[in-house]
């Protein structure tokens, strides 16, 4: 089934994501989680389709549940970080979740205003799925580009038999930022961020700042568009030598 | 009761002789400090006597002191006091030291004088509501800890190392790990932290993480710093999280507040209206004294705290996990 979603002209040049169809056509597939796609800010053409035959000349949104990646060979995809995969990346660009949101964005050009930040970065999130260090290690690849390489990391887990599972990482910036990153994996989905800088503090919570009260008529405060996506994805082959060095961080200690 | 003060250079020694001076049972016989000018100030300011010796001070006729020094002079006043058969109500951190914390845990104890440690964290109506929801297994068994205490920076002699003996780790650290020890009644075994300068351009520490491992397997998060400026709504933060088998419950200390708007360059406050932790803290010290019980917070839970502050910046310099 193909759900059009039509929407004004994009602002943005996505020219090169546009194909021509015809033999040996290729689509461009965005893979995503369908609850955190804001449509009304995503200004491009994009088809919501659930199955790859259902791939037209247009950009193509499917849920990231459906199917394997094998089956998007013959696809230009665009794949969060977390689905990453080790080899046969051809045609693969990787896009970081934590990178894409407004809130975070906005942080982000708040915090590098004014050139080297010095400061304490803290990110809480709660994760409405299982223990799953991608997400981890996809958020540690944002704050590395935002704040530099690091030059420690520590990581500890909450004992393996206990539910909710709960991991803490610290981090030291060697430009002068120490950082808290804590998830719990558990049945709700938050996102906190606190910046205490130099005469500067940022704090946001994803359920503080729900424009709606009762909060369960939205999901907007964690909300990113397709723009977004493709206008901050990489290729997978970039990605993928950090995103690596990452996840295998969060099982222990690198310094 | 009757009741003196010894120095005023914590400034929650103001907030105690408040507290006192609400208590009908209590009497507030006099005051030394060896800052002249401010021991006679605030003796004025509370009606009482002024003592520049400390010797003379602790003869009078009295039951307990209440000590709000520099961290560093702690030891000396409440050996003193203790020797002086007087029971005591130190202000946090214990000392600067294992050793000073120990020592003066034994001569308390060798003179048979109650020492309390002022951790008035622990009489926040919040923090006390989690402490029971945690008793009577609401969140299950816990999981994880995520604490803040953050403030302004708060000069004179805090950012002097010989006499605060530490900045905002020590400053902001102990309250946070005595109520996690509290709330979990297990003691921490590992201890790794960042610790730095990045706020105030002083020489002290001003900014820390730490990652803490429980005996019991259960980790923590805390974050302590004086990050906090001036035109910033409140002072600071007292926050705790803990992650339950149950559930997960969160508790900002300082949250009972309305945001007062204001023309001018800090244009918006909270303005709290929460219980009198200190209050409660004093009114505690009172009763322990007048019971002659056991104290709620001890010598030991300070060391405690103490120990883990210490390691911290043991950690840090090391860049390494500090084992206790």
């Amino acid at each position: 089934m193909t759900r059009r979603k039509q929407m004004k002209k994009p602002y943005v040049d996505y020219g090169n994501y546009y194909n021509k169809g015809g033999e040996g056509y290729m689509g461009t597939i965005v893979l995503a989680n369908m609850e955190r796609i804001d449509f009304v800010t995503t200004t491009i053409d994009v088809d919501v389709v659930d199955s790859v035959a259902n791939v037209r000349k247009n950009i193509s949104l499917m849920n990231l549940n459906t199917a394997s990646l094998l089956d998007f060979n013959d696809h230009t995809l665009f794949i969060p970080a977390t689905l990453l995969p080790k080899e046969n990346f051809n045609h693969v660009n990787v896009y970081h979740e934590l990178a894409q949101y407004p809130f975070f964005q906005q942080a982000q050009s708040v915090i590098q205003e004014n050139g080297a930040a010095k400061g304490v970065f803290r990110l809480r999130r709660v994760v409405n799925e299982e223990k799953n260090t991608a997400i981890i290690a996809s958020d540690l690849c944002v704050l590395s580009s935002l704040f530099g390489e690091p030059a420690l990391i520590h990581v500890l887990h909450s004992q393996a038999n206990t539910h909710p599972n709960h991991v803490i990482v610290m981090l030291h910036f060697a430009g002068g930022v120490m950082a808290h990153v804590d998830y719990t994996f558990s049945n709700k989905e938050s996102i906190e961020l606190e910046w205490s800088g130099v005469q500067q503090i940022i704090e946001f919570h994803s359920d503080e700042m729900n424009p709606f009260d009762p909060k369960s008529f939205t999901t907007l405060p964690l909300q990113y568009n397709v723009d977004s996506i493709l206008r901050n994805a990489e290729p997978a082959e970039q990605v993928l030598p950090k995103f690596q060095e990452f996840l295998q961080a969060v099982g222990g200690v690198v310094e | 009761m009757k009741i003196g003060m010894m120095s005023f250079a914590h400034m929650h020694a103001y907030s105690y002789a408040d507290s006192l001076m609400k208590l009908d049972n209590v009497e507030l016989v006099g005051i030394f400090d060896d800052d002249l000018t401010r021991g006679k100030e605030v003796a004025e300011k509370y009606q009482t006597a002024y003592y520049d010796s400390q010797d003379a001070f602790l003869a009078l006729d009295m039951d307990a002191v209440i000590i709000c020094s520099e961290n560093i002079r702690h030891k000396e006043m409440v050996l003193n006091a203790a020797k002086a058969g007087k029971h005591i109500l130190c202000e946090k951190p214990i000392a600067t030291n294992l050793a000073d914390a120990q020592e003066m845990i034994d001569v308390c104890e060798d003179n048979g004088v109650i020492l309390q440690i002022a951790f008035p964290v622990r009489f926040s109506t919040p923090i006390q509501q989690l402490k029971e929801l945690i008793d009577q297994g609401e969140l299950g068994d816990i999981v994880a800890f995520r604490t803040t205490n953050r403030g302004q920076n708060p000069g004179g002699w805090f950012i002097e190392e010989d006499l605060s003996g530490g900045g905002a780790v020590l400053d902001h650290t102990v309250h946070m790990v005595d109520i996690m020890r509290w709330y979990l009644g297990h003691e921490i075994t590992e201890v790794r932290a960042i610790v730095d300068s990045y706020f105030h351009g002083v020489d002290i520490d001003d900014a820390g993480l730490l990652t803490l491992e429980f005996e019991n397997g259960v980790i923590a998060s805390h974050d302590a710093s004086w990050s906090r400026f001036n035109e910033y709504p409140t002072w600071g933060d007292v926050t705790i999280e803990v992650v339950g088998t149950k559930q997960t419950v969160k508790v900002d200390a300082l949250k009972e507040h309305f945001r007062l708007f204001t023309s001018g360059q800090k244009s918006l406050s909270n303005v709290f209206y929460g219980n009198d932790m200190d209050f409660g803290l004093i009114r505690d010290f009172v009763d322990c004294v007048e019971k002659r019980r056991d104290p709620s917070i001890t010598g030991m839970d300070g060391l405690k705290a103490l120990e883990v502050a210490l390691a911290a910046y043991e950690s840090s310099e090391k860049k390494a996990k500090v084992s206790l």
